[in-house]
């Protein structure tokens, strides 16, 4: 069996393995006589464990009763905006549906509605495209699209529609990618 | 895993119940790393709604290959730290008052002849806590999300190098960086031998 020497400055991911049991049976044995003879190895290791007894000892932490409530309300919000077809053909299902009228609305008025909303969505997000989506929306989603008037018109009454700084929409980059 | 992979395909369908079932399944491990992460409350609540949404507009983008569990902490460890480049020198880490449920208080309160439930041992254990939470808060917010998702959130450090992007190596690095930081903030609650 080979014995591997570890050297103190290489040894700060045996010790991070040796704390978290994560080295395998060799590497172990291999450490735990390096520090047998070496003091500081030893002192680290021993401070490092307290340590993490220490951050262990933090108490959980929960998140508000009201949680989906307002996560629901959020996402109504964002639902209001120009989006992708998936966001437009579902909600959770704490979210409350509209009621439901499939009666046409007529293309003006909801010309006029996703008009509007595309000016507060490009005002707030001005990277955003939004001809495309009033182009396909303008065609075959005149159902949807008076569900969504509906839903802006019960809204506009009942809540502002002032704050969505924190409101999403969609930065692909953030959502899905890269490591920081 | 498996189930985590079905409960997408569902969202993908427009399944609104799968959607919910996500959010029930992951809003208190994600609050919790955000609240770690951020030192307290509020930002944790709305960072963690956050989160969902971004969920909820981009679930059709979303691979079935990939971990659910992975890109929920990556969407987080990305918030927080945007968070932080935007109010850097406000009221983190403000947490005695407005503090959440804290789980062991909350059973600490109550009446019991016990006596590590003593006001004493209480506050000794709040000020541990304000001590910790203080020393995390002086981390790069990369060391600190590392240590928070093994010796917190419980992950491996595969899963860690996959919420991060990095490789095994620096999450080994990062999480002894952030001890040995911690250790030194801390000492003064450190046993001598
Ligand atoms: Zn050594």
């Amino acid at each position: 069996m080979e014995t591997k020497l570890i050297t103190c400055p290489n040894a700060e991911q045996t010790i991070v393995g040796y704390i978290d049991g994560n080295l395998s049976t060799d590497d172990r044995i291999s450490f735990e006589r390096h520090m047998a003879s070496c003091q500081v190895c030893r002192t680290i290791e021993r401070e490092l464990r307290m340590t993490q007894t220490l951050l262990r000892t933090l108490p959980s932490v929960e998140p508000r009763q009201d949680f989906e409530a307002r996560l629901a309300a959020r996402i109504a919000d964002v639902k209001l905006k120009p989006s992708p077809w998936w966001m437009r053909v579902w909600l959770p299902s704490y979210v409350k549906p509209a009621r439901r009228r499939h009666v046409a609305i007529p293309v003006v008025a909801v010309a006029s509605v996703v008009a509007s909303l595309g000016f507060v969505y490009v005002s707030r997000v001005p990277t955003v495209k939004t001809g495309a989506v009033q182009t396909a929306a303008a065609s075959d989603e005149t159902a949807v699209l008076s569900e969504l008037a509906n839903q802006h018109h019960a809204a506009s009454a009942t809540q502002s529609l002032g704050d969505t700084s924190g409101v999403v929409v969609v930065a692909s980059d953030m959502a899905t990618g890269g490591s920081w | 895993m498996h189930q985590d992979a079905e409960l997408i395909a569902r969202c993908q369908r427009a399944d609104a119940s799968a959607f919910d079932a996500i959010v029930a399944r992951y809003k208190t491990k994600i609050y919790h790393y955000l609240y770690r992460m951020t030192g307290n409350a509020e930002d944790a609540d709305d960072l963690t709604q956050e989160v969902f949404i971004r969920m909820y507009t981009n679930i059709g983008k979303f691979r079935a290959e990939a971990s659910l569990s992975t890109w929920l902490f990556r969407i987080a460890g990305n918030l927080a730290v945007d968070r932080f480049r935007r109010t850097k020198n406000s009221r983190r880490l403000v947490t005695s008052l407005d503090a959440p449920i804290q789980v062991g208080e909350e059973e600490a309160s109550r009446d019991v002849p016990d006596m590590s439930m003593a006001p004493e041992v209480l506050v000794g254990r709040r000020e541990l806590a304000d001590h910790i939470e203080s020393a995390l808060a002086k981390l790069p917010a990369k060391l600190r999300s590392a240590v928070i998702l093994f010796d917190v959130e419980g992950m491996s450090y595969d899963e860690i190098a996959g919420v991060e992007g990095i490789p095994l190596g620096t999450v080994k690095s990062r999480i002894f960086n952030a001890r040995v930081a911690l250790r030194d903030s801390l000492r003064p609650y450190l046993e001598t031998e």
